[in-house]
């Protein structure tokens, strides 16, 4: 006890033009080729620039692009004119030839994200500032894809071929180290300590946009949410985002927003956690009774026991913040569930015995499966009946596309913004025999679902302007809907909480936090 | 010469244990992580790679081998101190042991300095005064604190002493605002006094003291109990007897012949909890922040990390089995029972 309090008046001094920001684990890498965690992804976006920047209505406007690219008629060629008098942060000069080098190590590098790039078949630098992107098939999303963070490009010389795998023959096996970054953005990165717990950044002066408003960030990653939620709460930290946060945690913490002990901001919605059938096998194979399931889904209750109203009810697979978002699927309807089951010949002492996979180190997960579970006890008892079981996440995972389950929870947060990346992962297949998938997205995520016509309104959208392509993937859900492979369950937001005397506070159209707008 | 002897093939035969207890303990860990389900690929890759390059990693990583070849590579890497590289992030896992073993053995250290000196004073003032107030509380306190629940007591404390009281950081090693001196030593506390940084002293020390109070006090209970048994048992022994019939003040009869031999066990107590800290306090790792090795061991098991495991395992077990043949080797230099 006087140790501690001996040690209380001691606190190191720390910089009021400097802003520190608590984060969930530690960083284990920053080479945008490799990186898919969303922690290492938003401090890239803080040391780098995409080539545009999505918006919150959903349009672009060019950062290291000097305009918007071009593309051809046939749509297998964009054209991209480059900024001019950009500065990497060790003072050289950013170029196509740099951009391209960036974005060729993403495709080739065997990152965890590089199949984004599978359909660009060039990269090809036409001018000292321009570039043309040669794809096997047109692709609409590519546009919202130049957005993402991890396509940031990095000066090659920040590379080294002292690799691990000694297979450094080409650009794509190079190594980025963990505190080597040299991009373009606000910050640079001037500190990462050995273990990744502790990144400093400082402001860049040869910046070529709006410069940061603070002189840096101190980044510090606290292990679990209870430290990360006291940090805020005594001062330590100024500026903490959800993501790993406790459901408690972050009510409390909006409480305290609302009582103005804090500020907090909400994201769009970015996230979604669906129930997934295997509809290869009985009883699940039936589409009545897993619109039966759907149709005896809680989904406001859950919301309401589980998250306390923090996820909002989601009935399509798309969040709400993009157009083609419709509420496909049906709502709470226990009438309707009993009927379709009992023409299935469930009911009246036959019940439908559904095993339910939950990941048991994700507690709502846990909460979703006990809450629904006595929901259905308690209306449908006689027709329906769950068996949840939970499983440790990283099994759960590799036994899902060995159709271990036949009805199992998860989440989805998408590589980059756009609709396509929460229907494709889910929905694409690759080889089917009638409608059961052999090969592709649909058997990865645990359904082995194949239909003809969402298949065909799949590839469809893949070529169309805006406009017809909102109504393709409005008609594609609506067919997903009917076939039930998937129920979605709610959308998740990221939120994010400072100091009173913090402001600031933004999320961009991409749903990272904008570090250069803080200020004190 | 006899005596000499015994000494010799006690030594010899803890140190001749030693590679066989390594062997068994780096085959087992291998074994195991095999056995275990979870595909390393899907933790580097993702479900939604192509077969193609799933295959290719796993070719590259030599995960594709038989078991029997993948084996004899690992014990060959092990011989010539290759420890490889993470599956996660291609780190040496040389480097990740490097920067996160001293985190843990500067928890340990402290922590058992202040539980062993807090224990020993508990200890020693209840069996100096036996039934007295003191002996009272000291056993209280030993049966406090020795009952409980680590990551509750954690979780108390750094409520009471970071979150409301505002006294101390919460977690981490290091505050985020100051970069910790480079120097070689991995030891936060002693890089800042070598460096003569002031600043960094007091952050790393502020970091230092609640995980480290926690953690010692938990352990305080033991030694408590360890030397209050002890000594009591000491105090009423032959040898004792005769001392004080030969006039000795209590003082000198306590000091000078009762706890140097009550002392024996708290040494092997103290050699067994060092062994065991080597490992790092998880669970207090884990509710500070604090990057040791345990938790980056948790974090490598959730993530298949094969050759952060191993070698995370393999070293700790082998400075493990250092310490504790170091601690018999001592107690049999010092207690000539131990030899015969």
């Amino acid at each position: 006890m006087p140790l501690m309090s001996g040690l209380w008046g001691c606190a190191p001094e720390r910089s009021p033009e400097r802003i520190v920001v608590g984060t969930r684990g530690d960083i284990a890498t920053i080479d945008p080729a490799q990186a898919y965690q969303t922690r290492s992804l938003q401090l890239i976006s803080a040391l780098g620039d995409p080539l545009y920047e999505r918006r919150g209505d959903g349009s672009l406007v060019p950062r290291l692009a000097a305009a918007l690219p071009q593309v051809s008629d046939d749509g297998l060629r964009v054209r991209i004119p480059l900024r001019d008098g950009v500065l990497f942060h060790d003072g050289t000069p950013f170029d196509a030839e740099a951009m391209a080098f960036s974005l060729r190590r993403f495709r080739d590098a065997g990152g965890f994200l590089s199949f984004l790039l599978d359909n660009v078949e060039a990269v090809t630098v036409t001018g000292p500032l321009e570039l043309e992107l040669q794809l096997q098939a047109p692709y609409a999303p590519l546009l919202n894809l130049l957005s993402f963070a991890g396509l940031t490009p990095v000066s090659a010389a920040a590379y080294s071929e002292d690799c691990p795998n000694e297979t450094a023959a080409d650009d794509a096996s190079l190594c980025l180290r963990p505190d080597q970054f040299v991009g373009t953005g606000p910050y640079r990165l001037s500190y990462r300590n050995a273990d990744g717990t502790q990144h400093r950044l400082d402001r860049f002066p040869d910046y070529w946009g709006d410069p940061a408003r603070n002189e840096g960030i101190d980044i510090v990653s606290l292990d679990n949410s209870t430290a990360l939620f006291g940090a805020l709460k005594n001062g330590e930290v100024d500026v903490l985002s959800s993501s790993g946060l406790e459901v408690e945690h972050q009510l409390e913490l909006s409480r305290g927003a609302a009582a103005g002990d804090f500020r907090e901001v909400v994201s769009p919605p970015l996230g979604i956690e669906v129930l997934a059938i295997a509809t290869d096998r009985p009883p699940l194979d039936a589409v009545a009774v897993r619109r039966a399931l759907a149709l005896s889904l809680p989904r406001n209750l859950l919301s309401q026991r589980v998250s306390q109203g923090l996820n909002a009810p989601l009935r399509s697979l798309v969040p709400d913040q993009f157009p083609s978002a419709t509420s496909s699927w049906p709502e709470l309807n226990v009438a309707e569930a009993r009927k379709l089951l009992t023409v299935e010949d469930y009911c009246n002492g036959n019940q439908l015995q559904v095993p339910f996979t939950f990941r048991s180190n994700v507690p709502t997960d846990q909460l979703v499966a006990l809450t629904w579970q006595e929901f259905l006890s308690q209306e449908l008892g006689d027709c329906l009946v769950l068996e949840p079981t939970g499983l440790e996440s990283a099994t759960l995972y590799e036994q899902l596309s060995k159709g271990a389950f036949s009805m199992v929870i998860y989440d989805w947060s998408p590589d980059f913004l756009d609709p396509e990346n929460y229907l494709r992962p889910f929905l694409g297949c690759d080889a089917h025999t009638g409608n059961i998938c052999e090969e592709g997205p649909a058997v990865d995520s645990g359904t082995f679902w194949f239909d003809a016509q969402a298949d065909a309104l799949l590839t469809l959208q893949q070529g169309q302007a805006p406009a017809a392509r909102t109504a393709t993937l409005v008609d594609l859900q609506a067919a997903v809907a009917e076939g039930v492979p998937y129920i979605p369950l709610w959308q998740t937001s990221h939120r994010v909480w400072s100091q009173e005397d913090v402001g600031g506070l933004a999320y961009d159209g991409s749903g990272w936090l904008r570090f250069s707008a803080l200020e004190r | 010469m006899a005596l000499r002897l015994n000494l010799v093939r006690y030594v010899a035969s803890r140190l001749c244990l030693a590679p066989v207890m390594l062997w068994v303990i780096a085959s087992l860990v291998f074994l195991l992580l095999r056995v275990a389900p979870g595909d390393p690929i899907d933790a580097l890759l993702g479900t939604r790679a192509t077969a193609a390059a799933r295959e290719a990693l796993r070719v590259q990583l030599g995960l594709n081998q038989p078991l029997v070849v993948q084996y004899t590579t690992y014990l060959h890497d092990l011989l010539t101190g290759n420890l490889g590289y993470s599956l996660a992030n291609q780190e040496p896992v040389r480097a990740i042991l490097a920067a996160s073993l001293p985190a843990s053995l500067e928890l340990g250290a402290v922590a058992l300095l202040l539980g062993a000196g807090l224990g020993m004073v508990a200890g020693f003032s209840g069996a100096a005064r036996p039934e007295g107030r003191l002996d009272l509380g000291g056993r209280l306190f030993g049966i406090a604190t020795y009952a409980l629940p680590p990551f509750w007591a954690a979780m108390v404390l750094q409520l009471c002493f970071a979150v409301w009281l505002h006294w101390l950081p919460v977690g981490g090693r290091f505050p985020a605002t100051l970069q910790p001196p480079e120097t070689p030593t991995g030891f936060y506390v002693l890089n800042a006094v070598m460096a003569g940084d002031g600043q960094a002293l007091l952050g790393a020390l502020r970091h230092l003291a609640l995980p480290a109070s926690t953690l010692g006090l938990l352990l305080s209970g033991i030694f408590e109990k360890v030397l209050r048994l002890n000594l009591r048992r000491a105090m009423r022994s032959d040898y004792v007897e005769a001392a004080r019939s030969r006039g000795l003040s209590e003082r000198r009869v306590i000091l000078r012949h009762a706890l140097p031999n009550a002392l024996l066990p708290v040494l092997t107590l103290g050699g067994l909890t060092v062994a065991s800290l080597i490992g790092g306090a998880l669970l207090i790792e884990v509710t500070f922040s604090w990057p040791g090795i345990a938790l980056r061991l948790q974090q490598a098991i959730s993530q298949r990390d094969y050759p952060v495991v191993q070698g995370v395992v393999v070293v700790v077990a082998a400075l493990v089995v250092m310490v504790t043949v170091l601690v018999d080797l001592l107690v049999a230099w010092i207690d000539p029972r131990i030899r015969f």
